[in-house]
C-alpha cells in the first residue's frame, strides 16, 4: 500500500541531524485484529508524530504494503490529522485495533526516515513471524 | 541480528566435512528399529548439507572450505541454495521413509536456523547484490537502518516460498519508495539520482500510449489535483453514489496522465506521473471504500476490458481499485488476478459442499436427513457427509472475509447464487453435533461402528456408542479429538476384554454400582414405555425429511424461520465466546509466566499467559488506578453475562509481582466486523440491539466498529468494555449520545439507528424492539442485592481511586444526603453508584420502550413496557 505523509519528505540528509536524546518524535505501530492469534497484533502501519509546532512534517504514516481492507479501521481513525492525545488514547484501547508505542530508532534522519526504519523492522522480522490471518 | 541459536547444531556432527565427503553418521545408540538403506542415505545427505550450510555461515578457522567458497556473493548464494535444496530433498525422503512428524519438524527447524545464520552473515552490500541478481527491484530501498535484521534476509531465505506475502511486501515497499523518489522526494536522505548512481543505472524515461503536448500534460496533472480534492470532499461530506463517482473520476484522471507520452518533458513527465500516483495513493488511504463506492469504477473497467467479471466478483473494493490502477506494480496486479481465480475456485467448492451438506442437514430445526446407517450403502455416505461438513465449515470461514466486500454483496439477494456463503447457513459445530446425536440415537451401535470404521477409526469394533458418535462428530466439531477418542475406545475395549477373561464364573448382578454397557442401556430403554425410539430407529428419522422451502415473505412461516435464524445467531455467538466461569475459580488458577508480545518485534504492553488448561489468556495491567479499572471491566463483563449479552469474560487479577489489572481468555478465530449498516443482516441488527441494552445497563458507550468481532459461526460480540460506567449518571439513552464518538468512533448501535432513521439499512432489514425483551427480562430477574454485590469492588475501589464517575456520584450523594459535596465520603460515593446501578436495572424496560417509541419512531415498541410480567 502506498505511503502517506502530510507534507513532502523531511529535510535532506545534509540538513538532517541524528535524533536527539530527547526526541520530539514519537512513534507507534498501528495494529489490527489477527484472527488466528485472537489479538490485535497484525501491524498495518507506522505512525510518527513530531510535537514541535514548526516541524517540517508533523505527522507521517507509513503503511505496510499489500494490506487492503484489513487496514480500514486505521484509515478511518487517522483521518487528516492525528494528535499526541489521539495516539495516547489509542494505546489504552484494547478492542480489535491497538496502537503500540515504540522507541524512535537510532540514526533516523527525519521523522519519515524514523517511520521507515520501524517499518523495515516489521518487514524483516515481525511480519514473517506471524501466522497467516486465516490460520493456515 | 541472527538466530543466535547454536544449540540446534548439537544434533549434527560439526566437522571439517567438505561437500564431497560423506561424514560418519553419529549414532549415539543402536536404532531400536532397523533403518532402511534409503533412510540411512537420506540422513547422510541431510547431515552433509547441514554441515556445509553451517560452515558457510561461520567458516571454521584454517579450514579449506573458506578458501573454497566463491568470493562473488551471488555465486556463494547459489552454492548455498544448492545445499538447501539438497537438505530439503533429504528431509522429503526421510518423510517418505516414515520419519515421525516431530523428527521432520526438528530437521526443518534446524534448516531454517542454518539458512538464517548464513544470510545474516552477509553484509548489506552482499545482500543487495544477491537480491538484485535474483530479480529484486531497487534493493537499496529496503533495510535503511544498517542495523537489525535486514528485510532482504527474509526475502532471500529459501526456507520460505518465494511467492509468500511477507516477501511480496518487502518488494512492494521498495517499489513504493522508488515512486517517492520519482516524485521528487527523498528516502533516507537519498534522491533519485543518488539511487541510480548506487545502482549504476539510468533514471527511467516515461513513455505512454497517447502523444501529449507539455500543455496537455499540465492540464492532466491539474485535473488530478482537482479530482483528488473533489474525492476528499465527497468522501468526507457526502453519502450515496457521489463518493463513487468522484473516485471514478480521480482514477480516470490518473489513468490519463499515466498513459501520456511527451518526450519534450523528459524526466519531468516521470516525476509528474509519480507525483500523481502519490496523491491518489494518499487520497485512497484516507477514506473507507465500500463495494458500492467502487461500482462506477468497476463498470468502467469492465467496459474497457481492464477487469473481468470474475475479478470484479471475487475481489474486495480496495483490491479492485489496486488492480485497475495503471500505476500498480505488475507483480501486485498478477497476485490479485491469481487471488481472484483462487477465490472463484474456493466459492465453487463451497457451493458444491453446501449443496451436499444441506441435502442431509436441512437446518431450520429440521432433523438430519441421513439414511439409516444399517443400509448397505449408507456407512460410506454418512462418513462422506460428516467429513464434508467439516470441510464446509473451513470453506465458509475462508470466504467470510472477502465476500461481503466484493461486488457480489451488492446484489438484491447477495447469497442467492452462493447460499453457503450466507452466515445464516454456516455450519455450527454445536448444533450439528446435537442434530447428529439425535439422529444417531435411532441407529444401531453396530451400524454406527461401521460408519466410524469407514472413517478410519481402527478401534471402532469394540467402541461404545458415545465413542463412535463423538468420533464421527469429530469431523465437524473441534471439541472432539478423533485420535484421542480412538485411543480411549481401544483402551476401554482392552480393559473390558481383560475383565471378561478374568471372570471365572458369572456373578450376580449388583443392584448398585457398575455402569451398564451401551448395549444394555439400549436394550433396557427399548422396554421402557415411551422410550421405544431410543432402541430402534424412529419412523420420523427413517423417513427422509424434506428440505424446508423458503417461506413466503411476510408469512407467519417466514417470521418463524427468521426467528429460528435469529436464535441460532444469538446462540452461536454465546457458544463461540469462551464461557464465564466462577470468579473464585479463576482467582485460584496459577497462570503461567507472561509472554510479552514484544517477542514478535514490538513493545506491546499486554502479556499473554497460559491457564492451567493450556488456554491462552490476556493480562492487561492497570498501572494508573491500582486495579480499579480491572474490577470495573470484570464487573461489567459479569453483569453482561447475567443479561445473556455475548461478552468476553473478564476477571480482576493480580499477578505474582503485585501488578493489578484484568485477565481474559483470548477469542481466537473471530474476525473484525467491518461491513457497513447497509450490508448488515437482520440477525446482526438484532444482535446490535440486544447488545445495546447491555451497554446501557453498564453505562458503556464505546462500542464503535473496531470494538466488535464477528465469531466463526457468524455471531457478533462486542469486546473491550474498559469504558464501562465511565459516564455513569451523566449519560443518556439517546440516538445522538456518544461521549467518545465521532469519526471512526461512532458506536455501532448509533450507526444502526441513524441508518434505520435515514433508510440506510438493507432491504427488509428493520429495528425489531422485541429482541430487546429477553435481555431486559434477564436483567430484571437479577436481584438488587446480587447486582450490588457484583459491583461492590467497582464502586468502592473506584470511589477511592477517583475514577471518572466519582464527581457525578459525589454530587448525587450530596443531594440525596442533603450535605455539601465536600463532606461526602468515599463510602457514600460508592453507595450512590450502587443505587444508580440498581435504578438503571429497574428502569431498563421503560427506558428502552420510550427510546424505541420516541426516538426511533416505532409506536409498536410501547408494548415492550408490558412484557415484564
Amino acid at each position: 500500500m502506498p505511503t502517506e505523509t502530510n507534507q513532502p519528505a523531511g529535510p535532506s540528509a545534509v540538513m538532517a541531524t541524528k535524533a536527539p536524546v530527547t526526541s520530539p518524535w514519537r512513534m507507534w505501530i498501528l495494529l489490527v485484529w489477527h484472527p488466528a492469534l485472537g489479538l490485535p497484533m497484525d501491524p498495518v502501519a507506522v505512525l510518527g508524530l513530531d510535537e514541535r509546532p514548526d516541524a517540517p512534517a508533523q505527522r507521517v504514516v507509513r503503511w505496510v504494503p499489500l494490506v487492503y481492507e484489513a487496514a480500514d479501521p486505521w484509515r478511518e481513525r487517522l483521518g487528516e490529522s492525528s494528535t499526541l492525545e489521539d495516539a495516547e488514547l489509542w494505546t489504552t484501547q484494547s478492542g480489535a485495533c491497538s496502537a503500540e508505542a515504540v522507541e524512535v530508532p537510532d540514526g533516523a534522519l527525519d521523522l519519515a526516515h524514523a517511520a521507515d526504519l520501524v517499518l523495515d523492522d516489521l518487514l524483516a522480522e515481525v511480519i514473517p513471524a506471524l501466522p497467516s490471518r486465516d490460520g493456515a | 541480528m541472527g538466530t543466535g541459536s547454536k544449540s540446534s547444531h548439537a544434533s549434527y556432527a560439526v566437522g571439517t566435512t567438505a561437500p564431497s565427503e560423506a561424514p560418519e553418521i553419529p549414532l549415539a545408540k543402536p536404532p531400536t528399529e532397523p533403518v532402511s538403506e534409503q533412510e540411512m542415505q537420506a540422513k547422510a545427505d541431510l547431515l552433509i548439507a547441514m554441515n556445509v550450510l553451517e560452515e558457510m555461515a561461520d567458516p571454521p578457522f584454517a579450514i579449506d572450505l573458506e578458501d573454497a567458497l566463491p568470493d562473488d556473493p551471488v555465486e556463494k548464494y547459489d552454492l548455498f541454495i544448492g545445499q538447501v535444496e539438497d537438505a530439503k530433498a533429504a528431509i522429503k525422503r526421510l518423510k517418505e521413509e516414515g520419519a515421525s512428524e516431530e523428527e521432520i519438524a526438528a530437521h526443518t527447524k534446524a534448516l531454517k536456523a542454518r539458512t538464517l545464520a548464513f544470510l545474516n552473515s552477509l553484509d548489506d552490500d552482499e545482500l543487495r547484490q544477491i537480491a538484485a541478481a535474483k530479480g529484486f527491484e531497487h534493493p537499496a530501498l529496503v533495510g535503511l537502518a544498517g542495523s537489525g535484521q535486514h528485510p532482504l534476509v527474509h526475502w532471500l531465505d529459501p526456507a520460505y516460498d518465494s511467492g509468500i506475502l511477507s516477501k511480496q511486501k518487502i518488494q512492494a515497499k521498495a517499489q513504493e519508495r522508488y515512486n517517492e523518489l520519482l516524485a521528487g522526494g527523498t528516502v533516507a536522505g537519498m534522491t533519485l539520482a543518488d539511487l541510480h548512481q548506487l545502482e549504476g543505472t539510468e533514471p527511467p524515461v516515461s513513455g505512454g500510449s497517447w502523444s501529449a503536448t507539455p500543455e496537455q500534460v499540465k492540464e492532466s496533472a491539474q485535473a488530478i489535483t482537482q479530482s483528488v480534492s473533489t474525492y476528499h470532499h465527497d468522501a468526507k461530506f457526502t453519502a450515496g453514489p457521489q463518493q463513487g463517482e468522484a473516485l471514478q473520476k480521480m482514477l480516470a484522471a490518473e489513468q490519463k496522465l499515466a498513459s501520456a507520452d511527451c518526450p519534450e518533458l523528459g524526466e519531468d513527465l516521470t516525476t509528474a506521473k509519480a507525483h500523481a500516483k502519490a496523491m491518489v495513493d494518499q487520497a485512497i488511504n484516507h477514506h473507507y471504500l465500500s463495494p458500492l463506492d467502487v461500482q462506477p469504477t468497476v463498470q468502467d473497467a469492465l467496459a474497457s476490458g481492464n477487469l473481468t467479471e470474475a475479478e470484479a466478483q471475487h475481489l474486495t473494493a480496495r483490491e479492485v481499485v489496486a488492480l485497475v490502477r495503471p500505476t500498480t506494480p505488475e507483480s501486485e496486479a498478477a497476485s490479485l488476478k491469481e487471488l481472484a481465480a483462487k477465490r472463484q475456485e474456493q466459492l465453487a467448492k463451497l457451493d458444491a459442499a453446501y449443496a451436499t451438506h444441506s441435502e442431509m442437514a436441512p437446518g431450520g430445526g429440521e432433523p438430519l436427513n441421513l439414511p439409516s446407517a444399517g443400509d448397505a450403502w449408507a456407512p460410506q455416505m454418512i462418513a462422506s457427509w460428516a467429513e464434508n461438513a467439516g470441510e464446509l465449515q473451513g470453506m465458509q470461514n475462508g470466504v467470510h472475509g472477502w465476500y461481503s466486500q466484493s461486488q457480489q454483496s451488492l446484489a438484491d439477494e447477495p447469497f442467492a447464487q452462493h447460499p453457503g456463503a450466507d452466515a445464516a447457513n454456516y455450519v455450527h459445530p454445536e448444533f450439528l453435533t446435537n442434530d447428529f446425536k439425535a439422529w444417531a440415537k435411532g441407529q444401531k451401535l453396530s451400524d454406527l461402528r461401521t460408519v466410524a470404521g469407514e472413517m478410519g477409526m481402527d478401534t471402532a469394533a469394540g467402541a461404545s456408542r458415545a465413542h463412535v458418535q463423538n468420533y464421527i462428530a469429530g469431523c465437524f466439531d473441534p471439541k472432539y479429538d478423533q485420535a484421542a477418542i480412538a485411543e480411549k475406545a481401544g483402551a476401554a475395549a482392552a480393559k473390558k476384554a481383560a475383565a471378561k477373561a478374568a471372570a471365572a464364573a458369572p456373578k450376580p448382578v449388583s443392584s448398585a454400582g457398575g455402569l451398564a454397557s451401551d448395549e444394555a442401556v439400549q436394550a433396557l430403554a427399548g422396554k421402557l414405555p415411551g422410550k421405544a425410539s431410543t432402541a430402534s430407529p424412529a419412523p420420523a428419522a427413517a423417513v427422509p425429511a424434506k428440505a424446508p422451502k423458503p417461506a413466503k415473505p411476510g408469512s407467519f412461516n417466514a417470521k418463524v424461520q427468521a426467528l429460528m435464524a435469529d436464535l441460532q445467531h444469538a446462540k452461536a455467538t454465546s457458544q463461540d465466546v469462551p464461557a464465564r466461569v466462577d470468579d473464585k475459580e479463576v482467582a485460584g488458577w496459577a497462570f503461567g509466566p507472561g509472554t510479552k508480545a514484544s517477542e514478535l518485534g514490538g513493545t506491546y504492553a499486554k502479556t499473554v499467559h497460559a491457564a492451567p488448561d493450556g488456554s491462552k489468556w490476556l493480562f492487561k495491567a492497570d498501572h494508573n488506578h491500582g486495579g480499579a479499572l480491572g474490577h470495573t471491566e470484570a464487573a461489567a463483563s459479569h453483569v453482561l453475562s447475567l443479561g445473556g449479552v455475548p461478552a468476553v469474560p473478564v476477571y480482576s487479577h493480580k499477578k505474582a509481582d503485585g501488578i493489578a489489572g484484568s485477565i481474559q481468555p483470548m477469542v481466537q478465530g473471530a474476525k473484525p466486523f467491518t461491513s457497513s449498516p447497509s450490508q448488515w443482516t437482520q440477525s446482526q441488527v438484532d444482535a446490535i440491539v440486544r447488545s445495546h441494552v447491555g451497554s446501557w445497563m453498564i453505562g458503556e458507550h464505546d462500542g464503535h466498529k473496531d470494538n466488535w468481532l464477528q465469531t466463526p459461526s457468524g455471531g457478533l460480540v462486542q469486546i473491550d468494555r474498559g469504558q464501562a460506567y465511565k459516564h455513569y449518571g451523566l449519560d443518556k439513552l439517546s440516538v445522538d449520545y456518544a461521549p467518545s464518538g465521532g469519526g471512526g468512533f461512532t458506536p455501532v448501535h448509533q450507526s444502526l439507528y441513524q441508518a434505520a432513521l435515514g433508510g440506510g439499512l438493507a432491504k427488509g432489514v428493520t429495528i425489531n424492539p422485541a429482541v430487546a425483551h429477553p435481555v431486559i427480562k434477564k436483567f430484571e430477574s437479577v436481584p438488587d442485592a446480587q447486582l450490588r454485590s457484583i459491583l461492590h469492588s467497582t464502586a468502592h475501589e473506584g470511589a477511592k481511586a477517583g475514577v471518572a464517575w466519582v464527581p457525578q456520584m459525589r454530587s448525587r450523594a450530596a443531594k440525596a444526603l442533603k450535605i455539601p459535596q465536600s463532606q461526602v465520603t468515599h463510602e457514600q460515593i460508592a453507595g450512590a453508584f450502587l443505587d444508580h446501578a440498581v435504578e438503571r436495572k429497574n428502569t431498563l424496560r421503560e427506558s428502552f420502550a420510550d427510546f424505541f417509541v420516541k426516538q426511533l419512531k416505532i409506536p409498536s415498541a410501547a408494548s415492550l413496557k408490558h412484557g415484564g410480567n
